[in-house]
């Protein structure tokens, strides 16, 4: 399941425009103007998505991280470029609302990427890797204390790396839509998520998650 | 007579490749985007190598349990009213 939104991506200063984004432009100029139903358009058309993303990344406080994402967003209106879509530029800030959010509820222990890297003597494993338990679920569908455990060897993982997971194995963003959103390169953006998925192998062999109500 | 291993002289690695290159293949193995010499080299591998194979196998694994560790698809629920009143609330009284 890949979901590009790198199509939304549009300049607007020097370049003309996409339809989508022009068809934007003109609720772009009431927001910037101040205008009370404005805010409620965008409110009432983006709030839904917006949830869905902050339910995902910080289910227990979804609505506070909405709140604080629109905060935000209504703060940094002024400034929009037009650089990107509304609903793109949104649920970037939905992300990181969701994420510093986390951040501050729990000290993580972030670990050492490079430590859970593959180990290789001349080219060549030494030993068959432990198993990541293979979750006996419904539809597919993990328990909560899968998905626990889960997030548990997500949230060790450095910063730069997490975010890469989120967006892309967990929000379904296709790598050059992350690269725009964190305004990095695509290959760095496959870097990271090479790397974080070979830390995650050791991570989740090793967790709680054998025993969260897995086979 | 065992078969040759790493590091004998006449060992030929499965593939024509190593474990660390395999591994370099993962993500683009995933995404169906190797092109189709190193597709052959990395089955091949696979195929004779267990621990790769394991390897494969844990790979796919975690990329499927972060997706499934996510949640509904974004906007399938929506924002119930009193939050978007909530939320229209708090820009007028920061707007005084």
């Amino acid at each position: 399941m890949e979901r590009s939104v790198g199509s939304e991506t549009h300049e607007i200063a020097g370049r003309t425009p996409s339809p989508e984004a022009a068809a934007e432009q003109p609720l772009v100029h009431r927001l910037k103007a101040g205008e009370d139903a404005a805010y409620a358009d965008l409110v009432a058309a983006h709030s839904g998505r917006m949830l869905a993303v902050a339910a995902r990344i910080c289910p227990e406080e979804a609505e506070d991280v909405l709140q604080e994402a629109f905060i935000s967003a209504f703060k940094a209106m002024p400034k929009f470029d037009g650089r990107s879509l509304l609903g793109t530029w949104l649920h970037r800030i939905t992300v990181n609302a969701a994420l510093m959010r986390r951040r501050s509820r729990s000290r993580r222990r972030e670990v050492d990427v490079e430590g859970l890297m593959p180990r290789f003597r001349g080219g060549f494993f030494e030993a068959t890797p432990e198993p990541v338990p293979e979750p006996v679920t419904a539809g597919g569908l993990l328990d909560i204390e899968q998905k626990k455990a889960v997030w548990a060897a997500i949230e060790r993982l450095p910063e730069d790396y997490r975010t890469v997971v989120v967006l892309r194995d967990m929000e379904g963003l296709s790598s050059s839509a992350v690269a725009a959103s964190l305004g990095v390169s695509d290959a760095l953006v496959r870097q990271r998520l090479h790397r974080a998925r070979l830390a995650l192998t050791k991570l989740l062999a090793a967790s709680e998650f054998a025993g969260a109500g897995a086979s | 007579m065992s078969n040759p291993q790493p590091g004998d002289s006449d060992f030929v690695p499965p593939g024509g490749i190593t474990c660390e290159r395999c591994v370099e293949f993962l993500l683009d193995h995933s995404e169906g985007t190797l092109m189709p010499e190193e597709l052959r080299a990395f089955e091949e591998h696979i195929a004779a190598c267990p621990p790769c194979g394991a390897y494969l196998a844990n790979y796919t694994r975690v990329a499927r349990l972060a997706e499934a560790a996510g949640g509904p698809s974004p906007g399938s629920l929506p924002a119930p009213q009193r939050l978007i009143d909530a939320i229209l609330r708090a820009r007028r009284h920061s707007h005084g």
